[in-house]
């Protein structure tokens, strides 16, 4: 197993995801992360020059389909939901956009 | 009652042939729940109107038309499966008020089949976890020791039907989170191949790995539940059109020639209690005539690594939605649109979805996309041949399902790294999307439940189905019941 990986940068990685870390979040979660990026880590070794000798990403199916027009929830399913919105017209409020 | 009366196929002949009516059967799994779950955990809700109303309709229409095949059969319902009008939490606080505005594929044909859904069950919070400790909702706990986890993420599916609440449970498996849980509880659990159920009206969490799967007391009816939910489905692009065989044809009790593959080489290091229960299954299956042979899964000792890579990115990506806008919780108090987002999802998310969201995120970014997500591609693939190799020389292969019977509640939860490596004989069936199930092969001398998973080529479930039924009846273990139950 590898060790643990200090290029784990706790604070860019939860910046990135929208997460605002506690110090002492940021911390334990940096220790169990670094941890498990070292053991994934060990993948950097595994040869794969040979190429992909299979599909296994690939979608089981043909994700194709016609272009039709398809039924979709009425607005009032779609808004029962939401934490804040409006009925008429039927939109989602949040607060405001450009402050910083 | 006890036996066949307690298992899918018991109930629905017990209403068929006018022993007992839906609506007594569906009174008498609502009572059970109400009597067993609370040490338990297992069920989060029940929704007894809607169920009752089912039953009522179920017995307005016994003898105009011919019964389905779950005709009458009470079933439990993963709680990241939606149910129109009733809420879905995913075990997550940010969708504890989320009312679902439509029904899963999955759960609409089991529904059409005869099925009677009577409440949802407790999870791991999106499914990310292997011990149902990572419920927003508290823990669930294991009927044949209330001190030990039921597994995850399906726990509550598994310890509700192991307990006899309900003979029939939906779970969903990423990396184990049907089989693991079932073989934990005594259970059968059956993942599909990848693309032969719906996942319309699943909770995304992993979106090349997630399977929809039964977890029921005997192995014909996780095959009558399968057979009821399987095929194409124009809301699931994934979905294969692939023709639904008879399976409960298929189970002949005929597995004389069927060749079994054993990767002897990962069983190194695994509980004595466990070898032995697996060991004791091969030769059940060798004196009714299958073959055992040895097999090698080369990158099988990657498939974690590879698993925990893409499934956390895969994690990152769809959990991007919880954002406070559209449905869910949202924070209060924040003076702008970026602040309510990360104070929400910060708030929202608990400590298991928050660290795969971070690893997810990690192995996505600049700089680290190639080392990462890109390489755990490419080998991804070598797991999936590998396993294309063996079955040139076998048909099925055999694994315990866990290395470990159930391990104690706390035991792993701050450790979240040999948690992950618990799901070594699991994880690999699902990166190669095959099918595979748990079928209970007996117990720990502590009397645990162990597992055994048989894995089998991509759509290809008649024959696990077939070798794990024809086990199942020289074993019978589904027949011992936790006390209490």
């Amino acid at each position: 197993m590898a060790g643990a990986r200090d290029d784990f940068d706790i604070a860019r990685v939860a910046a990135l995801a929208g997460l605002e870390l506690a110090p002492a979040d940021a911390a334990r979660l940096h220790a169990q992360l670094a941890s498990i990026v070292g053991y994934v880590g060990q993948l950097q070794d595994a040869d794969t020059s040979g190429g992909a000798p299979g599909q296994a990403d690939q979608p089981a199916a043909d994700a194709l389909r016609p272009d039709d027009v398809l039924a979709s929830l009425p607005a009032d399913a779609v808004l029962m939901n939401a934490p804040d919105a409006t009925a008429d017209p039927p939109l989602v409020r949040v607060p405001r956009v450009m402050l910083r | 009652m006890s036996g066949e009366a307690l298992t899918a196929a018991g109930i629905r002949a017990a209403f068929v042939n006018g022993e007992a009516t839906a609506s007594a059967i569906c009174r008498a799994a609502l009572d059970c729940i109400a009597e067993r779950n609370g040490p338990l955990g297992a069920v989060l809700r029940v929704d007894e109107a809607r169920a009752m109303a089912r039953a009522a309709a179920l017995d307005r229409a016994a003898g105009t038309s011919g019964a389905g095949p779950l005709a009458a059969v009470p079933v439990l319902v993963k709680d990241n499966i939606c149910v129109e009008g009733g809420v879905t939490t995913a075990g997550s606080r940010l969708l504890e008020r989320f009312v679902a505005p439509y029904t899963a594929t999955a759960v609409e044909r089991l529904e059409r089949s005869g099925a009677i859904v009577v409440g949802k069950t407790n999870c791991d919070e999106f499914a990310m976890g292997s011990s149902n400790e990572h419920s927003a909702f508290g823990p669930a706990r294991n009927p044949w020791d209330l001190s030990r986890t039921p597994g995850g993420s399906s726990g509550g599916s598994a310890a509700a039907v192991a307990a006899r609440m309900a003979p029939l449970a939906l779970g969903s498996d990423t990396g184990g989170s049907v089989r693991q849980p079932a073989g934990f509880c005594g259970c059968v659990g059956l993942r599909p191949t990848y693309g032969r159920v719906s996942r319309y009206g699943l909770v995304a969490f992993s979106s090349s790995l997630d399977q929809i799967g039964p977890i029921a007391l005997t192995v014909r009816d996780a095959a009558a539940a399968l057979g009821a939910m399987a095929g194409l489905d124009p809301r699931d692009a994934t979905t294969s059109d692939a023709p639904v065989p008879d399976w409960a044809g298929a189970m002949t009790g005929d597995v004389r020639g069927c060749r079994l593959g054993v990767p002897a080489r990962l069983l190194d290091g695994i509980d004595d209690g466990v070898r032995a229960a697996f060991g004791a299954a091969l030769e059940v299956l060798h004196s009714r005539g299958a073959l055992i042979r040895d097999v090698s899964l080369e990158h099988a000792s990657l498939a974690i690594a590879v698993y925990y890579v893409l499934a956390t990115a895969e994690a990152s990506s769809n959990l991007a939605r919880y954002d406070g806008v559209r449905y869910g919780y949202r924070a209060a108090g924040a003076a702008d649109l970026r602040g309510m987002i990360e104070r929400t999802r910060t708030e929202g998310f608990g400590p298991e979805a928050t660290r795969r969201i971070l690893l997810g995120t990690f192995v996505l970014s600049a700089g680290h996309y190639d080392a990462y997500y890109a390489k755990a591609q490419r080998v991804r693939a070598l797991v999936a041949a590998d396993f294309a190799d063996a079955f040139r020389d076998v048909d099925v292969i055999a694994l315990p399902t866990s290395p470990t019977p159930a391990f104690r509640l706390g035991e792993l939860v701050d450790d979240p790294l040999s948690m992950y490596l618990a799901d070594v004989f699991t994880v690999g069936a699902s990166l190669a999307r095959l099918p595979a199930l748990s079928v209970p092969c007996g117990f720990t001398p502590a009397g645990l439940p162990v597992g055994l998973q048989l894995a089998g080529r991509p759509f290809d479930e008649s024959t696990i189905l077939r070798v794990a039924e024809a086990y199942e009846r020289d074993t019978a273990f589904w027949r011992v019941a936790p006390s209490g139950a």
